[in-house]
């Protein structure tokens, strides 16, 4: 509605502003702001104001990409940007002045429009001069610049741009995502390439058989083998937890953000290269199943295959018929007790 | 099976001992080359130089050919440009050398330490001098010296800083690099870690053949102000009359302010992180 009623306003406050200077026309003529604009005088100021635009626009244009392509190669594609950006919106603005200029106009009303069309604006583009505004703090503060791998929300990408409205990231899968400056401003921002060194962790689950100190230093000579892994800061091995089925550790390395991902892949298959020649167990998930303290342990009876008793999924025991064991609304030890396959069992005791 | 080859001496260039300095390349065939523990091949073919390099083996001699046909780098030449020639260069990194055996330097003593660098080769087109490769004779692992905001990348060194001069520092493939170290601060200073700047280093060879640093003199002053290190761009006493072979990388600061040791303290704050 806000919007709507600025939009209106626009041309309503042009059109008065406009007619209360034009005089009553003597002759035919078509009068704005004092200037005749059919006269042969503004008939040549108005063939030279186009060709001002003409030329004018795409110099400015060109000039700023040089500038920018110029300042990103002496400092940082950041600083590029910004000059760019400085040196395009000030040569715009006297390029409109020197047009206006050119036409006969004088400014003085133009400032006055301006300002009552900036209230009428204002109120139709509030979420547009929040934009600039986080734009403005962006450029000031520097949370990331031009060519950073940063974060926001579930959003991961290279920082292709930070304009007057928006931030265009590239993400890794080459998709082009703009987020509006006001939403980088109000929610958590990562930038992951912002330190020259990065750690990778690692988790890797041990069987509870295992010798930790011996895991421990294995998983250090992979980590210190690997030619991303940095010797300083030294790599570490973390016992985190025991968890269900393993001894929970983290292997943590570092490498430069660049090697960061190489590091990290190149980590995880060599870990489970050396694990397989080293006899080292990485258990999958276990489950132990007990009636409590007054029941006896399950009965496991082995029922070897023969002909007929095929253990096959058409066995009527396979699927528990009724008045066969393993029917519903038997107790859990006793369908396991009547389970005819001998499907491996696995038991452990926690520490 | 490739049948193995010793390495040619160098044709010419008389400053620099075998096999540095220039080498022709036959057209019929490659020849190898071996530069420590880097095995280095070469080919002309068709106005081309063909290269390849890997680590050598246990053996003195190299292959007569590079053991992975995919390790050939080509590179288009002027028709008949076909010497190359071998000039030691530092590495592009700083490096960061751990002593011997760690240890403590008395406030206002001093030190001589001699630490050994190995050198990357550099191949440049013979008669026009253009570097068409540079290669570490030796692979160092990257390290982190400083810290993790503003820190820099070097090369982790295991090689022993030394306090004498002896004929085991020397090796074609080695330089020496000679440290005046200087305590000047209140306290005692625990050296564990040396990071060496060696972009700002001149590499200069004496008429045995060694290859020799700048004489470098680092003043700790203090874990607040750190070090000033002060680099002479000429050789030290011990060198005798040893020429230039190679200039430094970077421009010779004669002193500047810079982190030079490193205390395992400094880094004891990794202990924290899971």
């Amino acid at each position: 509605m806000t919007a709507l009623a600025g939009v209106l306003a626009i041309p309503l406050v042009a059109f008065t502003l406009f007619a209360a200077q034009a005089p009553v026309p003597a002759e035919p003529s078509l009068t704005v702001m004092g200037v005749d604009l059919l006269s042969p005088e503004a008939r040549g100021n108005l063939i030279r104001a186009v060709l001002l635009i003409l030329l004018g626009l795409p110099a400015i244009y060109g000039a700023s990409r040089w500038l920018r392509a110029y300042v990103s190669r002496l400092s940082s594609p950041q600083r590029g940007m910004v000059f760019g950006k400085v040196l395009f919106y000030a040569g715009s603005v006297v390029l409109l002045v020197t047009v206006f200029s050119q036409l006969g106009f004088s400014l003085t009303p133009l400032l006055g429009a301006a300002g009552i069309l900036g209230i009428a604006i204002g109120f139709a583009s509030q979420t547009s001069v929040s934009n600039i505004i986080s734009g403005l703090f962006l450029i000031a503060e520097q949370p990331f610049v031009v060519d950073d791998v940063i974060q926001v929300g579930d959003t991961v990408g290279r920082v292709l741009s930070i304009d007057t409205l928006s931030v265009k990231l590239r993400t890794f899968d080459n998709k082009f995502v703009r987020i509006p400056n006001e939403n980088i401003i109000k929610n958590q921002v990562t930038t992951i390439t912002r330190f020259p060194i990065r750690r990778v962790d690692l988790d890797v689950g041990i069987a509870y058989k295992e010798d930790v100190a011996r895991v421990r230093e294995v998983l250090l000579e992979v980590a210190h083998a690997n030619p991303q892994s940095l010797v300083e800061p030294a790599p570490m091995v973390n016992v985190i937890g025991f968890g269900d089925s393993s001894v929970d550790l983290r292997v943590v390395a570092w490498a430069t953000k660049e090697n960061w991902l190489q590091l990290k892949n190149g980590l995880q298959e060599e870990i489970k290269a050396r694990f397989d020649q080293e006899g080292i167990e990485i258990p999958f998930p276990h489950r132990t199943l007990y009636t409590g303290e007054v029941t006896r342990p399950f009965p496991i009876r082995h029922i070897p295959v023969e002909t007929g008793e095929t253990g096959e999924p058409d066995d009527p025991r396979w699927h528990g018929e009724p008045g066969e064991p393993g029917e519903r609304g038997e107790d859990a030890g006793a369908a396991t007790r009547g389970a005819p396959n001998d499907r491996p069992h696995n038991t452990r005791k926690k520490p | 099976m490739s049948q193995p080859a010793a390495s040619p001496p160098a044709t010419s260039d008389p400053r620099l001992p075998a096999p540095w300095g220039t080498h022709d390349i036959d057209a019929e065939r490659t020849l190898p080359i071996r530069l420590g523990p880097l095995a280095l091949w070469f080919r002309y073919r068709n106005s081309e130089i063909w290269i390849a390099s890997a680590p050598a083996g246990d053996g003195f001699a190299v292959a007569s050919q590079p053991p992975d046909a995919e390790q050939w780098v080509r590179w288009a030449v002027p028709a008949g440009s076909r010497t190359v020639r071998l000039v030691p260069v530092f590495p592009d990194r700083p490096i960061v050398v751990e002593p011997e055996l760690s240890f403590r330097l008395l406030r206002h003593a001093d030190a001589r330490v001699y630490v050994r660098v190995t050198l990357w080769v550099r191949i440049e087109l013979g008669d026009t001098g253009v570097t068409l490769l540079e290669i570490p004779i030796q692979r160092m692992s990257d390290t982190w010296f400083g810290g993790f905001v503003d820190g820099e990348l070097c090369y982790w060194h295991p090689t022993t800083a030394r306090r004498e001069v002896c004929d085991e520092l020397f090796h074609p493939h080695l330089a020496v690099c000679p440290l005046q170290l200087s305590n000047q601060s209140s306290g005692e200073l625990n050296v564990q870690k040396i990071a060496l700047r060696v972009a700002h280093l001149s590499l200069f060879v004496t008429g045995s053949g060694g290859f020799w640093a700048d004489d470098t003199r680092v003043r700790y002053e203090g874990d607040e102000l750190g070090s000033s290190v002060d680099m002479s761009g000429r050789p030290p006493d011990e060198a005798g009359n040893a020429t230039l072979v190679t200039r430094p990388r970077l421009p010779i600061q004669r002193s500047f302010r810079t982190r030079t040791f490193a205390r395992l303290k400094a880094f004891s704050g990794l202990g924290s992180a899971t």
